[in-house]
């Protein structure tokens, strides 16, 4: 968005001036000391010592995505886990190592839960985002919260910085319209005031009835049916204020609710739909940071957090005597700061820390209330020059619990070690070696410890050993530019935290060990063909070989686990003119299964989900400074209501028109 | 392609850190069994319940139920029962009741509703001449074969489990399994003539399956407790004055009525870490209560116990929930005949069709 607002350019060519917009991250951006090595490297992905895949704001307006999970579906490696429909369950997974070991963060906010670890990526919105980016297995930007050192992986949403040059006052205007009486309106409003000050506000909403048409196939029946219970209403917004005050530093003000409340369709089930369950979700998340540069040698960042999340679960099912009417609130507080050292222009060492608490007050039976402290402390140092980066560090983990009845989990202590190298083997073609390794964790959710006759308090951390060995190339040619990386990869999960039954009940229990090797291979292109035309097209494969290894003696020793299909891929090509942005995006995956056992009862077919967009920028009014944007998607256009999750059909072909006013 | 994946497989074999391994190759089918079925619940919201039986001629097991009728039988086949040439299937969250002849074609689907909704089968018993079923959400139906398998409902306690028919009445186990952490304990009797509930009997903590004996004095239950300090138990009542004998048992997690009047009770627990421990299968004798030994023991991941009272076998399955379970033939003499994987997810109940 901060392009399109540059006055008097044709917003359509504007991506010329982003190379490889599908791949363009700088791992160190805000750092204007980098400047010297992230312009010999400017593009992140192929100069990190770790796998980054991402996508700025003009690959995602060029892409045509409205809805962040249709954006990481097209990152090789990383899958998202939905429940289909609008308002469905969304999360991101890693390499298959499960949502819970994807950090989360927004704009340096981690988003959490402490409950059952999961986050649902569908509240956030596209339209002011300025890049969004999934770290794999390490990361060169170690001057971060702690917290993202300890996880597998991070997602890293980046929201637009409000751009005053053209005058005082942003605004924009968007609504969608979507099939299945789907709208979302969304205002955003950025003022600057005085010194270096400036407020911003955005709301979203999101009103879907979400009944979509599918096809049950039962055998040799075949019925069309409609999704139930599948509505949705929310809200997401956001107050920012932001003070630059030049040497004194800059101070971040954040603030976000979000609310929403939903039909859950359930599986389908065959013979019969009666969903009874429906969910409300309320959250709020707040957050003063303060950021400095001192005498160019140190840089330190702090801040302070609090974060609410309360919903409330309800199921009329007719067999409860009184209808289940769970709520749950959980709270979060955050102190952290971050501490960097510049000893030498090539070296940096950054010491991080986190203190947060956590707590769950639930009125389901049992609840002890749980209250979690945890500390976390990061050293860790980056060298880099023109042709090598090295990264390492260590993270230390001490958490304690408190309950208010039954026994709490014991304290916990972990050291979580990472390293990363990154080597260009020619001086003249920008083409790199990528070692990189990590020692990540994820501790018991409040669910997996103290769920009623489910939890287990003596349940340790589930780990998750990573190792990335990698290439990448970079070739800028006349006109344009490619990027190749390969990445293999070996991923050790021990302790897997999982629901085992005994004879009488479900129990969670460290019971699951999982071997993991693959690779990720993802080609970009950037071509400008002439003054009028450019193609940016990219591709990424990922195989997956991730099995089962918990017993020798098990019917699925050896078997690839569930939800994770050995081959999958994207391509996406976007043409731009002048006149209209045409774009494609195709998601794949092959064969799944949906139990433990890879035989043909548990197999989920393939898949390849086809989307056309289209889309026009007009730019209107003195000085240029109105922006209209129109863009048109169709979806899912082979209209086939493939499965990510069995028994979860996804929306057909179905329909997206979007009016965007900008100022 | 071929040449991508021979580039992966050279990768991974210099890659991958442990050596690859045989699968475990799944035992064979019942051969000699004729007429065996194997009814698997599936895996929750899986719509994987099948009624599996041995296929000689391609040595695996095969669905019956689908073979017969091109459609799968649905979500949590709970229980089946056969009556004259009717056999009953009850697909607890498909909330239907399939009734089909002995070769598995669908002769009626019944759903029962109350105020617009579906009800959920759970049970079944029989008198000989109708068949009689819980419904989860607090009825006891009663299906007439006579008229059409028309139905009819009562209430009783809620989310009922196993029912037993003596005397001309009707033991409902009221378990309140969806009223966490106040499960009921009691048994609803029902009058089998006005089909209405006439008394209650108090029980243990999660009352879960009944039967009776040969001469209908005597109802066993076993209920689960509380998962919490109300443990499982065995109880005897007395069909006479309702009078309620815990019976000398430990840990009892299924019970079966089968051939000779006897009870096959199954116990289970597990340790202090939750690792499940092998399971046994006592033979009780229904007609006195008293123990009368050991049946089968050491039955990893223990999960059912059933009997076929007609052809004098007991089945006794193994599920880990996580891949599919096995299933080990007895005769009534305690012999094991065959154990083989019954290739469905949760296998509960065994019967001889012929």
């Amino acid at each position: 968005m901060v392009c399109m607002l540059a006055a008097g350019t044709p917003v359509t060519y504007l991506h010329h001036a982003e190379p490889v917009a599908y791949v363009t991250v700088a791992a160190d951006a805000p750092d204007t000391l980098d400047v010297a090595i992230v312009a010999s490297a400017r593009n992140g992905a192929v100069s990190s010592s770790a796998p980054v895949r991402s996508m700025s704001a003009s690959g995602i307006a060029r892409s045509g995505a409205r809805n962040l999970d249709e954006v990481i579906r097209t990152f090789a490696g990383i899958s998202v886990k939905d429940y289909g429909g609008i308002g469905g369950l969304k999360t991101v997974s890693i390499r298959s190592l499960g949502a819970q070991h994807t950090a989360i963060c927004y704009d340096g906010i981690t988003i959490s839960d402490a409950q059952n670890g999961q986050v649902d990526i569908g509240r956030f919105n596209l339209d002011n985002i300025a890049n969004v980016s999934v770290s794999v297995a390490g990361t060169d930007d170690i001057f971060r919260s702690a917290r993202h050192l300890t996880s597998s992986g991070i997602l890293e949403i980046m929201s637009v910085k409000p751009d005053f040059s053209q005058g005082p006052v942003q605004a924009m205007a968007r609504m969608d319209f979507a099939s299945f009486g789907t709208y979302s309106p969304y205002l955003l409003y950025s003022q600057r005031l005085a010194n270096g000050w400036s407020l911003g506000a955005s709301a979203n909403c999101l009103f879907s009835k979400g009944d979509y048409p599918f096809v049950l196939r039962n055998g040799t029946v075949v019925t069309d049916e409609k999704r139930l219970n599948s509505d949705v209403a929310s809200i997401n917004s956001e107050i920012n204020l932001h003070g630059d005050m030049g040497r004194g530093g800059e101070l971040s003000l954040k603030a976000m609710y979000t609310g929403s409340e939903r039909g859950l369709p359930g599986t389908v089930i065959l013979y019969t739909q009666n969903p009874t369950e429906r969910l409300w979700d309320r959250s709020l998340m707040s957050s003063v940071s303060y950021g400095n540069t001192i005498a160019d040698a140190w840089k330190i960042r702090a801040s302070v957090g609090y974060c609410m999340a309360y919903n409330r679960y309800l199921n009329i099912d007719p067999a409860y005597q009184v209808p289940e009417d769970d709520r749950y609130t959980q709270q979060e507080y955050t102190v952290s700061a971050i501490l960097q050292f510049r000893p030498a222009e090539r070296l940096r060492i950054v010491l991080a820390e986190d203190f947060f608490v956590n707590s769950l007050d639930s009125s389901i039976p049992e609840c002890p209330f749980p209250v979690r402290y945890s500390t976390m402390t990061a050293l860790s140092a980056r060298y880099s020059s023109e042709r090598f980066t090295a990264v390492a560090g260590m993270v230390w983990t001490y958490s304690h619990e408190t309950v208010r009845a039954f026994t709490p989990a014991p304290d916990r202590k972990r050291l979580s070690p990472f390293a990363s190298l990154s080597y260009r083997l020619m001086k003249e073609e920008d083409l790199r070696i990528r070692l990189s390794f990590k020692d990540g964790f994820r501790v018991p959710t409040f669910n997996d410890l103290y769920y009623a006759r489910v939890g287990n308090v003596s349940l340790m951390p589930e780990k998750a050993l990573q190792a990335n060995l990698g290439l990448a190339w970079q070739h800028d040619f006349r006109g344009g530019s490619l990027s190749l990386t390969a990445d293999t990869y070996y991923n050790n999960v021990k302790d897997k935290i999982i629901a085992v039954p005994t004879m009488f009940i479900w129990k969670m229990r460290n019971a699951g060990k999982v071997q993991m090797a693959g690779a990720d291979i993802t080609a970009s292109l950037h071509y400008v063909l002439a003054e009028w035309l450019s193609i940016d097209t990219s591709a990424g494969y990922s195989f997956q070989y991730a099995v089962d290894v918990t017993d020798p003696g098990a019917k699925n020793y050896m078997h690839q686990i569930p939800y994770t299909p050995r081959h999958s891929g994207n391509l996406t090509a976007a043409i731009g003119t002048p006149w209209l942005t045409l774009s494609y995006i195709m998601t794949a995956a092959g064969e799944r299964f949906s139990l433990a056992q890879n035989i043909p009862a548990n197999r989920i077919a393939p898949y390849a989900d086809h989307g056309l967009s289209a889309g026009r920028a007009f730019v209107l009014g003195p000085r240029h400074r109105y922006e209209i944007n129109i863009a048109a998607q169709a979806l899912n256009l082979g209209n086939i209501n493939y499965e990510i999750i069995k028994y979860y059909p996804m929306p057909g072909r179905h329909f997206r028109l979007t009016f965007k006013l900008s100022y | 392609m071929k040449t991508l994946r021979s580039l992966f497989s050279a990768a991974l074999s210099a890659f991958l850190l442990f050596t690859a391994c045989e699968k475990v190759p799944s035992t064979p089918g019942p051969q000699g069994l004729s007429g065996l079925v194997v009814l698997n619940e599936g895996s929750w919201g899986g719509n994987n319940s099948s009624v599996l039986a041995y296929d000689q001629e391609s040595g695996t097991m095969v669905d019956r139920f689908y073979d017969a009728n091109g459609k799968n039988l649905g979500d949590t086949g709970q229980d089946m029962i056969v009556l004259g040439d009717d056999i009953y299937i009850a697909v607890n969250v498909s909330k239907i009741i399939f009734v089909t002849g002995r070769d598995f074609r669908i002769k009626k689907e019944i759903i029962a509703e109350k105020d617009g909704q579906a009800l959920s089968p759970r049970y079944f018993a029989t008198d000989g001449k109708k068949v009689y079923v819980t419904y989860y959400e607090g009825y006891l139906g009663e299906i007439d074969p006579a008229g059409g398998y028309s139905v009819r409902t009562t209430p009783v306690g809620p989310n009922p489990e196993g029912v037993a028919y003596a005397g001309g009445r009707l033991y409902v186990a009221n378990s309140g399994g969806y009223n966490y952490p106040d499960y009921n304990n009691t048994l609803s009797v029902v009058d089998a003539e006005s089909f209405n509930e006439v008394s209650t009997i108090e029980v243990n903590v999660n009352p879960c399956l009944v039967f009776a004996n040969a001469a209908g004095t005597t109802l066993y239950v076993s209920s689960l407790g509380n998962y919490a300090d109300v443990g499982p138990k065995l109880q005897g009542i007395s069909a006479a004055d309702g009078s309620v004998t815990d019976i000398d048992c430990d840990g009892v997690s299924a019970i079966a009525y089968g051939k000779g009047d006897n009870l096959y009770v199954l116990c289970a627990g597990y340790d202090q870490y939750w690792n499940p421990l092998p399971g046994t299968v006592y033979t009780y004798n229904a007609a006195t209560g008293v123990k009368e030994g050991t049946f089968a023991d050491g039955i990893e991941n223990a999960y059912k116990v059933s009997a076929d009272p007609d052809a004098g076998y007991v089945f006794v399955t193994a599920s880990d929930y996580n891949t599919t379970g096995d299933m080990y033939v007895y005769s009534s003499a305690g012999e094991k005949i065959a154990g083989f994987d019954t290739q469905g997810m949760n296998p509960s109940k065994g019967l001889v069709i012929r």
